[in-house]
């Protein structure tokens, strides 16, 4: 089987489809601004698609209480 | 991307040394299996990316590529181990060189060795795509859709996507999960705090009216209402007492704890008793069937599992393990079970009433358990833990159904009932309590707002606990609700695109029979459907009503689309390994047209051990002029073989002086029979059809010997009709020339004397035989041109014969008379 190195960079697909997901995001007013741009960072900036990372993006409090 | 000009094969895998000119064409490769080819994929795919894939995919335990990529001789010496491939960069308008050993795979040398070269290398080790073998064609189109997705946005590089959307449910499903256990959490502090304040709700206004009742006794100003940080105690001071003067147990607040335990125990709520009573049903049913308690047993082991992948090594054997393919896999095992999640959803959907019962249960046994000495002795308490865990473990039981049995007998049978001894206790707890002295009225008002507050304080911190959770549920499900909403509405768009290409082409390719063909892509939450049109009648699954070839050519459609849309002008080079093997000859045609018409600028690499196949690209210029090679056989010492006139008269010369006369024989007869069949097609011999496509020597070479005679028989007559004597004179020549030739050859006596047939070849001795093979050695090169060595072939290939040419010009015979 042909495998892809892990380290691959997203393609303009993936970029459209996280642009598509912020835009969608932002236009919910029920959910937080902060959430929204903290998403908005971590898929589109800093390309972080861990679960930790996605976590933290969702729940930047103290995640433990 | 790049096209690959050349490629020099040093060392590795079956090969020991070979240089392939491609130029930058298509090319192809065809050989009987074992003769080399994939070694030349390998190679291939080795120089771009530094990996192999079948030295490191699935069912390669124990192979490396340090270890097992060099030539099998060679395997000491991986610096010798090397691929040098030459290629072009059409969007950069220049050529590079890789150079890359099997001692160093990942620090490839490149000329020139520069940002931008260094960029396209990357882009390739990116894209191992470009090389396709047929099991993987195979995989877009028959895979669950489950797998095609990931197969699919593994091509399109979308993986990421689906990443990001296992995190989102993953953390979704955690959140509801610790919802769940906040709320069993509230429960058992509401039932614990209305055991002491009495009633079967919680009300503000009753419980400000209890508590104002003692704070009156205690006189101390009355609440007004109680708000999330009121205390109950607010102005109680707190009275140092004697041990051993003064009751530490409030007898009415036992009483009152023993009472609500009991009334939940004695007079069960209709619902409850209903709840029980189907979950049993469902339990009993669930453990007559093994199958599906191993599934559930298995999904349980797998999500344990699947939390706890953290390690690079399993923790039973400590085999390395790449942590993202085995999470894949586990999450795929997970989604499989569809049936054992079926089961589990039917379960909780009656179950919540007898959970809610068994916490509130549980919840009044840790009250009375609570009390200590003197009321509870300590063998008592562990008595009534045993008890509690007993409720835990049936509520666990009945979420996860790890153990039918036990959990419906508890359900049926014990519910009511702690373990053995448990009536004992509980009648020794109640003599305990009813022997309590009475306090004052000072002392039950201060000992009831203590603990009311205790329990307050537990009931507001699991509520706390249930918003934070709560909140927290909400939110992932709405984010992972947006997520997939948007996404699927992108890959939506894409896939929709790839349908229109892959309907296409393969309209294209079955355009006799299937001309209103449509393929539909339909992706959801992580998975892609595919289904395709079956001749008006509906869409159905790939394999479901169409054949093993219109399966493999749907494959390769696919496969075209999905790279013409990711990789769009870059899409310049591919290699199909012996693919399309079980599409028929009129629709290979047709590929090959596709292939022409949409892929023009594309260099694709094909290898085949079918020479029809490689004969179809040959016709319809697929391939053209000497873009191919030929395989005849394989050796461990000299690599593939080639059906290369050096290379075979030296194979004889060999055979020969080694007194291989039957060695010799058989290679002579085999080389002929390949160099007849060319011949045959080149010259538009007419040979006998044979159904089977099998044809020997006998079938071939006279009849070659035949047409060759009568085109130089008719190249002299249209010489002389066109009054150049010049080539009258030269034709001559070669007419008598070729005579002398085939009469040494004897080719046309085969029939007659059956003692210098080919067949009895073997059984010469080697200086009989000698002359034999001089003779045919002689004979073609009657067919060659003495200049550039090709063979002569009639134009056009199809329709009135017009002349008789080389590949550099240098002779041409014209056929055409006159007018």
């Amino acid at each position: 089987m042909i495998k892809r190195p892990a380290s691959a960079p997203k393609s303009s697909i993936i970029d459209s489809a996280f642009k598509a997901f912020s835009e969608h995001l932002s236009q919910d007013a029920s959910i937080d601004r902060g959430l929204v741009e903290r998403m908005r960072a971590l898929l589109l900036e800093e390309q972080d698609y861990s679960a930790e990372a996605i976590r933290n993006a969702l729940f930047p409090e103290n995640l433990e209480s | 991307m790049i096209q690959v000009i050349s490629i020099t094969i040093e060392n590795f895998r079956g090969i020991k040394r070979l240089k392939l000119d491609l130029g930058g064409k298509n090319f192809a490769i065809c050989g009987p299996n074992g003769t080399g080819k994939s070694g030349i994929v390998d190679a291939i795919e080795f120089a771009l990316t530094g990996s192999v894939t079948r030295l490191t995919g699935q069912g390669t335990s124990g192979i490396s590529i340090k270890e097992h990529a060099p030539h099998v001789d060679g395997r000491k010496q991986p610096r010798r181990s090397r691929v040098i491939l030459e290629a072009s960069i059409p969007s950069l308008k220049k050529s590079i060189t890789i150079e890359r050993n099997v001692y160093t795979p990942s620090a490839p040398a490149i000329r020139p060795d520069d940002d931008t070269t260094r960029a396209v290398l990357e882009e390739l080790e990116r894209h191992p795509e470009f090389a396709l073998s047929r099991r993987e064609i195979l995989r877009y189109v028959l895979t669950p859709p489950g797998e095609r997705s990931k197969e699919v946005q593994t091509l399109l590089r979308l993986d990421q996507i689906e990443k990001v959307r296992q995190s989102l449910l993953k953390i979704a499903n955690s959140c509801t999960a610790e919802l769940r256990t906040a709320e069993a959490g509230v429960t058992a502090a509401k039932t614990q705090l209305l055991a002491v304040i009495g009633g079967a709700e919680l009300r503000p206004e009753a419980l400000l009216n209890t508590v104002n009742a003692r704070r009156s006794v205690l006189r101390l100003v009355p609440l007004t209402e109680i708000k999330r940080d009121t205390s109950l105690k607010a102005g109680m001071i707190d009275i140092k007492k004697d041990p051993e003067a003064r009751p530490t147990v409030s007898k009415a607040r036992a009483i009152a704890d023993l009472t609500a335990l009991d009334g939940f125990l004695q007079a069960e709520d209709p619902a409850v008793t209903i709840g029980r009573k189907e979950v049993a049903v469902k339990l009993t049913s669930l453990s007559q069937k093994p199958e599906l308690l191993r599934s559930l047993r298995q999904q349980e082991f797998l999500k344990s599992g699947l939390d706890l992948l953290d390690e690079a090594l399993c923790p039973f054997c400590d085999t390395a393990w790449d942590l993202g393919e085995l999470r894949e896999v586990i999450a795929r095992k997970l989604s499989a079970a569809k049936e054992a999640n079926d089961v589990r959803q039917a379960v909780l959907a009656v179950a919540a009433p007898v959970i809610d019962f068994l916490t509130k249960i549980s919840a009044l046994i840790k009250n009375l358990a609570a009390f200590g000495e003197p009321v509870v002795l300590k063998p008592e308490i562990a008595i009534l833990n045993r008890w509690t865990s007993s409720l835990e473990s049936a509520t666990s039981g009945i979420r996860t159904l790890s153990n039918p049995v036990a959990t419906r007998q508890m359900l049926i049978e014990s519910w009511n009932r702690g373990p053995d001894g448990t009536d004992r206790v509980m009648e020794d707890i109640r003599a305990r309590v009813n022997a309590l002295p009475d306090l004052s009225k000072e002392d039950e008002a201060r000992e009831f707002l203590t603990v009311c507050q205790e329990r307050l304080e537990r009931y507001r911190s699991a509520r706390r606990t249930q918003e934070l959770w709560k909140g927290r549920a909400e939110i992932a499900q709405k984010v992972l609700s947006h997520y997939s909403e948007s996404t699927t509405a992108v890959l939506t768009g894409v896939y929709k695109s790839v349908e229109q290409d892959f309907s296409r082409y393969y309209r294209f390719i079955n355009r006799e029979d299937e001309d209103a063909f449509e393929g539909k892509l339909t992706p959801s939450l992580g998975k892609l459907g595919f289904d395709v049109d079956f001749y008006g009648r509906g869409f159905f699954p790939p394999g479901a009503y169409h054949s093993e070839g219109h399966q493999d050519g749907m494959g390769l459609c696919l496969y075209l689309a999905l790279m013409k849309h990711t990789l769009g002008e870059g899409f310049t080079f591919a290699v199909l390994d012996d693919v399309l093997m079980s599409v028929d000859a009129g629709h290979r045609r047709e590929v090959c047209g596709l292939l022409k018409l949409e892929f023009p600028n594309t260099q694709f690499i094909f290898t085949t051990h079918d020479p029809i196949w490689l004969h179809h690209m040959m016709t319809e210029q697929v391939i053209k002029g000497k873009s191919s090679i030929r395989f005849r056989k394989w050796t461990i010492d000299d690599g593939p073989m080639l059906w290369t006139e050096t290379e075979v008269w030296e194979e004889i010369a060999h055979d020969l002086d080694s007194d291989d006369v039957s060695g010799a024989a058989g290679t002579l007869r085999r080389f002929l029979e390949f160099i007849s069949a060319q011949l045959a097609d080149k010259l538009r011999a007419n040979v006998e059809f044979h159904a089977d496509a099998q044809y020997d020597l006998g079938d071939l070479l006279p009849r070659v010997a035949a047409i060759w005679r009568e085109l130089l028989n008719r190249a002299e007559g249209v010489a002389k009709a066109w009054g150049k004597q010049d080539e009258v004179t030269a034709i001559k020549q070669r007419q008598d020339d070729f005579t002398a030739k085939l009469a040494r050859s004897q080719v046309e006596q085969w029939a007659i004397n059956k003692s210098i047939h080919y067949n009895e070849w073997g059984t010469f001795k080697k200086q009989d035989f000698t002359p034999v093979v001089a003779a045919f050695k002689e004979l073609l090169a009657s067919f060659q041109c003495p200049t550039c060595g090709g063979y002569f072939y009639v134009t056009p290939q199809k329709g009135s014969r017009e002349s008789v040419r080389c590949d550099c010009s240098a002779v041409t015979l014209n056929l055409k008379e006159p007018s």
